[in-house]
């Protein structure tokens, strides 16, 4: 049974189509990889389905749901979270008030009127906090100000936000850009033990091939916004049209 | 600035650079941080406000040749500004939004308090119409209503179309209770039938609390005005402290992010939006009360929108009090200092106006936290926040 | 008076209120798309002018400020108008040179609401400044006699609306040949091209390696310039005192670009147009309700139409 799936998706930018008719499904529990030269349209599909773009045709379905053209903060309290590819954090909050927030989303919904009741009175959200901060091993540097972490510390915040959302799929658009060995293996281990610990689907956007054939249950692989190829790791290598896309010219 | 504290073991390292030991320093930076404690300072200090702002610096003034001591209303006049900065900063200071238009705010509920002391009577009894703390009410819940609609227009643009759709709202209100809505308004005439009653039926706003001279600046409208204040900051200090405290502060550093965390952004800016119109509401209420005349220019006019973003970015957006601060140097600026006359230039005059933008774009330049940051910021480094840093500067 | 003679009076004030909201639009916007800076000073250069023309112009008599205390009452040139149409342009060229190196550019890589509170704070101090040193007072307006050698004053007879002041009349011929002669600099010239493109998509200009960033000043004094330029327009029929700057300049500009769509020449030029036209029109039948339509016309823009009426990129979003 599949969680997400497209129909027919299409995004235009006035005569460019950036997305070309893609329809691909993703099963729970799979993580999924999405590659494809630059310019293939990999970023411009997860925004359609996030919520960041509206595509011009086609239909997103989430969870048996149809989620297409719904703003971002619905698809997220519907259980899709976003890793963005440069570090989106709160910069001048603390790094666990920067999970804190996400958790709260995922507590108390998308909008309340509860202005006056204390921060501190909400245990749920702390316990989620912590937990999430534990798990990208942050919580030692909890009272820091996100700001000074430094880089690679804060793609794991970020991750961390992710996380708190509580999603039941998440979107990571590659999280090992600009990355150091260290810091992309470190990075790697910690989507493993996600996908094992929070039974988590995931989809992932990733230029880094030796990342992706060590994680990705299956590839979905774009040129100039249309699929041509979804298979495992080992069908997609041995694919001569992904060949022909990625030597035909195109820069990888 | 610590002259005398004994350096207790901590080995001074610097005339210039001396600091305090430790442990004070921690406790300073506690209480500097502590917002709970902030407002238990604020109310401390409002017993005192009025006898420092006019009887003391009334005789500082005498002894030293100029009048620089402030007049009686003057203290409740900082507080009502004081009150609309408060809700001011909350949007501009931690959402981030700068609005041009919360004049509509102040004026509409100005015009709201007044015109129901003088048309409430026909089906209220005298008490009710012309209670102070009902003026409030029906000013606070009049500027809430049209913040609604002109708060969901404009936080659909952001940055300086937003500011210019406040600035659009406000200026239509202002031209309208100028001209055709002069029936309501009374136009450019002003309108002066503000009957102000007594304060829970008893007490005359006018008059002070005791006999005594030296507390002849404590008034019943003080009272009421001071303990609107602190309200007032009880409010925005629950109000930072809750989950909405967080999202505001989150909106104002990452919008994207914010909604990308499942949370709807456009309701909560409309939140902020309406929750600081309803400060600047009290606010014009109580000017309503504190000058028992409005003019469209004194309420609505954009200018005094302007004057709130001064006396916000002045006191120091980093801070709930900062911008308190901020009216009380604004308005004492321009209520006490602009009549000082100096022997060589001769009356400051409005001469104020200039120093107060040139002080403005000094602190936007090099303070961005304002003047209660840049005091923070500077005690701070006084004290040495950690010896290391003292340490390698000396 | 006949209906259509009427609309063809409206049609000629609101020309003329057009031409200045025009001149002010096209330097605001200018300024705003190819350095994205807003510049809430922009109606001090227009105050600036004014002033500038006044005395570049005449001899003006003094009441008060810091001048007129130190026992100067006469102040100004007395060059007559057709100095003040050559120097007050160039006046409002330094001033932004100056405004653009010393407040701007500092600002560029801060926050848009930082950019708004320190030129929003600079405009205070202009506006003081001129307050304190020629005085608080209102000047009447400074129409010439004659230009070139031609009657300006007085009333001309025109078909259709009868007699019409001679010089409102010229108001429009002579801001139309300056917003003509800016729109063909922009539109024609190497200079014009680099701020097209910067107004369109400034990084990608510099990613092309034009050094966009020594064109900024030059930009920036232009548009100062034409906002020097609408001042002096300005006060040739309106009267001129320290509060014309914000009030009749800057509001009316950013109302302008919000209108004809931000980043756009030919946009400003229409919105400012449409504003006094509009205006015009109300200020002739139902004056009362003039600027609350007009600023009632601004914010139905913002929300409907978000690009402005001739515009086609997407504003505040």
């Amino acid at each position: 049974m599949s969680l997400l799936s497209t129909t027919s998706l299409v995004k235009q930018f006035g005569g460019l189509t950036a997305v070309d008719e893609v329809s691909f499904e993703v099963d729970r529990g799979e993580t999924r990889a999405v590659i494809g030269p630059n310019g293939a349209g990999k970023s411009t599909l997860i925004n359609c389905i996030t919520g960041m773009l509206e595509p011009t045709r086609g239909t997103v379905e989430f969870d048996g749901e149809d989620i297409t053209g719904v703003e971002p903060h619905d698809a997220v309290q519907r259980g899709l979270s976003k890793s963005f590819q440069t570090a989106s954090i709160f910069p001048e909050m603390s790094v666990e008030e920067n999970v804190e927030i996400a958790a709260l989303a995922a507590e108390h919904g998308s909008f309340q009127l509860n202005f006056l009741r204390k921060r501190e009175s909400f245990d749920e959200v702390h316990r989620i906090s912590e937990r999430m901060l534990d798990a990208v091993e942050l919580l030692d540097q909890r009272d820091h100000e996100a700001a000074s972490l430094p880089y690679g510390d804060k793609r794991r915040l970020e991750i961390a936000i992710a996380l708190a959302s509580e999603p039941e799929m998440l979107f990571m658009d590659e999280p090992t850009a600009g990355m150091s060995p260290g810091e992309t293996h470190a990075t790697v281990e910690l989507i493993e033990e996600l996908q094992d610990d929070l039974e988590l689907t995931i989809l992932i956007v990733e230029h880094d091939m030796e990342v992706i054939f060590r994680i990705a249950d299956r590839i979905l692989v774009l040129n100039r916004g249309r699929v041509i190829a979804d298979a495992t790791p080992e069908e997609v290598q041995g694919d001569p049209e992904v060949q022909e896309a990625y030597l035909g010219g195109v820069e990888l | 600035m610590s002259d005398d504290t004994e350096p207790d073991g901590g080995p001074v390292v610097d005339e210039a650079t001396e600091r305090v030991d430790g442990s004070t320093d921690d406790l300073l930076e506690r209480i500097l941080a502590r917002d709970d404690l902030v407002v238990v300072g604020f109310v401390l200090s409002l017993f005192v406000f009025p006898y420092l702002l006019v009887n003391l610096l009334t005789q500082i003034g005498e002894a030293i040749g100029f009048s620089i001591g402030g007049y009686v209303g003057l203290p409740t006049l900082v507080l009502i500004f004081g009150i609309v900065v408060i809700g001011f900063n909350l949007l501009l200071g931690y959402t981030g939004l700068l609005s041009f238009g919360h004049a509509a705010f102040f004026g509409v509920s100005a015009y709201a308090a007044g015109i129901f002391t003088a048309e409430a009577t026909a089906f209220l009894p005298t008490a009710v119409a012309h209670s102070p703390l009902a003026m409030v009410g029906v000013g606070t819940f009049a500027a809430l209503v049209i913040a609604w609609p002109i708060g969901f227009v404009s936080i659909r643009r952001s940055g300086v179309y937003f500011a210019v759709l406040t600035l659009t709202f406000g200026q239509m209100l202002y031209y309208y209770a100028l001209g055709p809505g002069a029936w309501l308004t009374n136009g450019d005439n002003g309108f002066s039938d503000v009957n102000v009653g007594h304060l829970l039926g008893t007490f005359e706003l006018e008059e002070a609390i005791l006999g005594a001279d030296f507390l002849r600046a404590y008034t019943w409208q003080y009272v009421f005005v001071a303990v609107a204040a602190v309200f007032a900051l009880w409010m925005a200090n629950r109000i930072i402290n809750s989950p909405y405290g967080l999202i505001f502060k989150a909106l104002g550093q990452n919008e994207q992010r914010v909604s990308f965390v499942g949370l709807d952004v456009f309701r909560y800016k409309h939140m902020a939006f309406i929750i600081s119109a309803g400060f600047a509401g009290a606010g014009g209420a109580l000017f309503a009360i504190h000058e028992t005349y409005i003019h469209p220019t004194t309420s609505l006019y954009w200018i005094t929108s302007g004057d709130f973003v001064i006396m916000t970015i002045l006191g120091g957006t980093g801070s709930l009090v900062g911008p308190v601060l901020g009216a009380l140097i604004f308005e004492y600026v321009s209520n006490v200092i602009s009549g000082v006359s100096l022997p060589v230039i001769g009356a400051i005059g409005s001469l104020w106006r200039f120093v107060l933008g040139a002080v403005f774009v000094v602190i936007v330049w090099v303070f961005p936290k304002g003047v209660y940051g840049g005091v923070r910021d500077v005690v701070v480094a006084l004290t040495g926040r950690g010896d290391d840093d003292g340490g390698e500067e000396a | 008076m006949s209906l259509l003679s009427q609309a063809v009076t409206i049609l000629l004030n609101g020309l003329q209120q057009g031409a200045v909201f025009a001149l002010l639009g096209i330097g605001l916007t200018i300024i705003l798309g190819t350095m994205e800076f807003l510049n809430l000073a922009h109606g001090a250069l227009y105050l600036i002018g004014a002033y500038a023309g006044l005395l570049v112009f005449k001899e003006a008599a003094l009441t008060n400020g810091l001048l007129y205390n130190s026992g100067i009452q006469q102040v100004g040139l007395g060059a007559g108008f057709l100095a003040a149409l050559v120097l007050v342009p160039i006046i409002g060229f330094v001033v932004g040179a100056l405004m653009e190196r010393f407040v701007a550019e500092p600002f560029y890589d801060r926050a848009e609401t930082d950019q708004l509170l320190v030129t929003f704070g600079l405009a205070l101090i202009i506006e003081e400044l001129v307050k304190q040193v020629i005085g608080g007072n209102t000047f009447q307006s400074i129409p010439p006699e004659t230009l070139l050698g031609v009657q300006a004053s007085g009333p001309i007879g025109l078909p259709i609306v009868g007699s019409f002041p001679r010089w409102r009349l010229y108001i429009v011929l002579i801001a139309g040949v300056v917003i003509l002669a800016t729109y063909f600099v922009i539109e024609r010239t190497d200079f014009g091209l680099v701020v097209q493109a910067g107004t369109r998509d400034s990084e990608m200009v510099r990613l092309l390696g034009i050094p966009i960033d020594r064109s900024y000043t030059l930009v920036f004094a232009m548009g100062a310039a034409l906002a020097a330029f609408a001042g002096l327009i300005g006060a040739s029929f309106q009267t001129i005192s320290p509060q014309i700057g914000m009030e009749r300049a800057l509001v009316p500009a950013f109302l302008t670009i919000v209108v004809g769509g931000a980043g756009s020449v030919v946009g400003a030029i229409a919105g400012g147009m449409v504003l006094g036209v509009v205006v015009a029109a109300f200020q002739q039948t139902y004056s009362q309700w003039a600027f609350i339509v007009m600023y009632l016309l601004v914010a139905l823009v913002l929300v409907f139409r978000p690009q402005g009426i001739f515009g086609s990129v997407e504003v505040g979003e």
